[in-house]
């Protein structure tokens, strides 16, 4: 039986950053602030006591700070996702809801400047670590976030002993989601490189003393729900008050239709929109299971195989899409 | 004492409230200075030597010229010995 405890909440798509692989594309939208508090209410009662907060860039929410104390009086704890350029807008609000603090996730794309600007920008690298000595002189729990290209993933060790050495409480990776052929060509890994890099990182595991993990986006050949998401337990609600399988599905740059919406929330209830949404989990569950029945290895990297089965990334064939009429159950 | 003193470039400051927090990239070191350190430091942003830092403390500060020149010294080789500023 399905039980919720998390959400993910898109406060909004717009971002101060640019970064080419980004999941984000579209015109800015900020989530509908009445429509938030009722979905906090409404998903407390349902079961979630954890929130990560997500973008966009959150910093640039009108919200933020009536958000978060709603989500501390609430009983929440909380989780945000940031890339540190206003960083010091966000101190007086985390001061003010610490106890419902949980993490302050930063964004890092390398362990020096020039290649992490090079992705993000001039001087993000300076602005991360502004970020990151506030969250340290303010004890603010802070971990790095990091995407795996072909460009830094000779960096993860850098990375995670830079995390390590500033006080991190953990570093995550994850690999590239593509948006383009493109991107997918330059960027990507091979699934033969995907797996060396989720080995580098557990061995650097086993030598920090911090936690150094692989996002659900790893190698998973087993049959079980390979995420939070497909467990039921975490759903996502997207900048235009949709609840969405997965905040990584959600808003795909240049994708078109979503199947992924299990409900517009302007117009059904909470409790009705998480039934459709486990309906969504049930069917996404028996198609890769399917999938890895019939030996196909794409499904083995569960993320990769969420975005090919709703249609996000088209130029790679898939019987199993369901934008291209193929049989997803 | 006539010497100057430039930032390390490995030294990232954000300020906060009336302190400053510091960070060296190189030693992966934090170090928090207080309001009359902010002074100095963005003196030195400024490129200001020491007896320029002194004139700007003794505008600030109700005390003796010798003993700002004293403290700001001593801050200074202190702030060096970590490798936060270099002696020019």
């Amino acid at each position: 039986m399905q039980h919720l405890t998390k959400l993910t909440v898109e406060l909004t798509n717009l971002c101060n950053l640019d970064c080419a692989y980004c999941l984000k594309v579209s015109a800015a939208q900020h989530l509908d602030y009445a429509l938030l508090l009722q979905v906090l209410q409404d998903a407390k009662e349902c079961g979630a006591d954890r929130i990560t907060f997500t973008g966009g860039e959150i910093s640039l929410y009108p919200h933020l700070g009536e958000t978060l104390r709603l989500t501390e009086q609430l009983g929440y704890q909380f989780a945000l996702i940031t890339n540190g350029w206003h960083f010091p807008r966000l101190v007086p609000h985390l001061t003010a809801t610490r106890s419902a603090l949980h993490m302050v996730s930063l964004s890092i794309d390398a362990a020096d400047a020039e290649a992490h600007d090079q992705v993000r920008g001039k001087g993000s690298f300076q602005k991360l670590m502004s970020a990151v000595s506030l969250c340290r002189l303010q004890r603010f729990p802070f971990s790095f976030q990091m995407v795996v290209t072909s460009h830094n993933r000779h960096d993860m060790e850098k990375v995670a002993v830079l995390g390590a050495r500033l006080g991190a409480q953990r570093v995550r990776f994850s690999h590239l989601l593509p948006t383009s052929m493109s991107l997918d060509a330059e960027l990507s890994l091979s699934p033969h490189l995907r797996q060396a890099v989720e080995i580098e990182a557990a061995q650097l595991n086993e030598i920090l003393k911090m936690e150094v993990s692989f996002s659900a986006s790893r190698y998973n050949p087993g049959p079980e729900p390979p995420c939070d998401v497909l467990h039921g337990s975490t759903i996502d609600i997207n900048c235009y008050g949709e609840m969405t399988l997965c905040c990584q599905l959600s808003d795909f740059r240049h994708a078109g239709q979503a199947p992924e919406v299990a409900a517009n929330l302007h117009q059904v209830r909470f409790p009705e929109a998480y039934q459709h949404f486990l309906q969504l989990v049930s069917e996404q569950n028996d198609r890769r299971t399917a999938a890895l029945r019939q030996n196909q290895p794409e499904a083995e990297f569960p993320c990769h195989y969420c975005l090919s089965c709703f249609g996000k990334t088209t130029w790679q064939p898939n019987p199993n899409s369901l934008q291209s009429g193929g049989s997803p159950s | 004492m006539t010497g100057s003193y430039s930032i390390h470039p490995s030294v990232i400051h954000t300020e906060i409230d009336d302190s400053m927090v510091l960070l060296h990239l190189t030693t992966k070191r934090y170090y928090t200075i207080n309001s009359t350190g902010v002074v100095i430091w963005k003196s030195l942003l400024k490129q200001k030597s020491v007896p320029e830092i002194v004139a700007v403390l003794l505008a600030e500060y109700d005390a003796s010229e010798e003993r700002l020149q004293g403290a700001v010294i001593s801050f200074l080789e202190k702030l060096e010995r970590a490798e936060l500023v270099q002696r020019q």
